[in-house]
């Protein structure tokens, strides 16, 4: 995982002229610096990745309201900060372990490597075309959704479902 | 997100607020557990819907799957899923099944998707949990399909009827 981390940070550092606020600065700011603070970033960023222990304190996101079409509105989390970039680095890592071990059936369709929400809906027209030409199947679809799905997995369930990744 | 200092920003108010429970939208991290959250629920349908003491099917052959034949490759589509919208397919054999035995099956189904709701507290939108059923004889009557799932807005148990759309045979 370090050397992809330190690619993505020295990367990110050299990319632009990034922001420094009183509540906290943008990676690209290191830039500018000597050298020997992004190797201490860089340190520090290891350290917190091998300890698998974040900073507290320094998180810190934004929920912004964004209008629906239909109605109502969703929001969207922005985060920037130290953790939000180790958080990237780590979902990466175990997003490769997921599809290396083929842990997802195949009928899950969303952000899955040349899969997509088409695949679904002409599996799910063909189905339907099927089973009224040749009549031969009762045929019921059963469609779920779950309210405010995002906002209602807790921490247990989002760690049940880790475990069943051997993460 | 726990720990994190989170600020609501609106068109009228900004906001601080304490972060409980759930992942930000549009973070890679929360896609992935939207989609182990979704191979849950195609694990838990998978499972059989009559005596809760059966083995959980492999995902290669679901029961109840509608046998879908391509290029001479034989898959049995039970369930779709795009991050929290999730479809079951019940497919029954005309020529072993009536149409009251198929009817249980769905609503075995119905009370399966129900319990797992309780078990971990996610609420359903009863207007967009639909049951459409497909190739029913015009003279067969088609019962309410009932179940009690848990509702984000009594934060409890609810009563549902389902949303019926029936397909009928025109032949």
């Amino acid at each position: 995982m370090y050397p992809d981390l330190i690619k993505h940070l020295r990367k990110n550092a050299a990319c632009g002229n990034g922001k420094a606020r009183a509540t906290g600065f943008g990676i690209p700011v290191l830039g500018h610096f000597p050298k020997v603070f992004l190797d201490t970033y860089i340190l520090k960023c290891k350290l917190q990745m091998t300890l698998q222990l974040l900073d507290t304190g320094t998180e810190c996101s934004l929920r912004i309201c964004i209008g629906r079409p239909c109605s109502g509105v969703r929001p969207l989390t922005i985060g920037h900060d130290d953790n939000v970039f180790l958080n990237g680095i780590a979902q990466q890592a175990i997003q490769k372990e997921i599809a290396k071990h083929n842990m997802l059936p195949p009928n899950v369709f969303s952000y899955q490597k040349g899969k997509g929400c088409g695949d679904a809906t002409i599996i799910d027209s063909i189905v339907k075309e099927i089973a009224l030409q040749n009549n031969n199947f009762y045929l019921a679809e059963l469609s779920d959704d779950a309210e405010k799905m995002f906002d209602r997995l807790y921490m247990e369930i989002q760690l049940a479902l880790l475990l069943l990744t051997g993460t | 997100m726990v720990n994190r200092a989170n600020k609501l920003v609106t068109d009228l108010f900004v906001a601080l607020m304490q972060y409980k429970c759930g992942l930000p939208q549009g973070s890679g991290f929360s896609v992935e557990i939207a989609n182990l959250y979704a191979m849950l629920l195609l694990m838990w349908w998978n499972m059989d819907q009559i005596n809760p003491n059966c083995n959980i099917a492999p995902f290669s052959s679901p029961r109840h799957g509608f046998p879908f034949i391509a290029g001479g490759v034989l898959m049995p589509i039970s369930s779709l899923a795009y991050l929290d919208d999730a479809k079951h397919f019940i497919a029954v054999l005309k020529q072993t099944h009536t149409c009251a035995e198929f009817f249980k099956i769905v609503q075995g189904y119905c009370d399966l998707l129900a319990d797992l709701s309780l078990v971990i507290k996610m609420g359903r939108n009863v207007k967009k949990c639909v049951l459409c059923l497909y190739n029913i004889p015009q003279t067969e009557p088609v019962p309410e399909f009932t179940s009690i799932a848990w509702s984000f807005d009594v934060q409890g148990p609810r009563y549902y009827k389902s949303c019926n759309s029936v397909q009928r045979l025109r032949r």
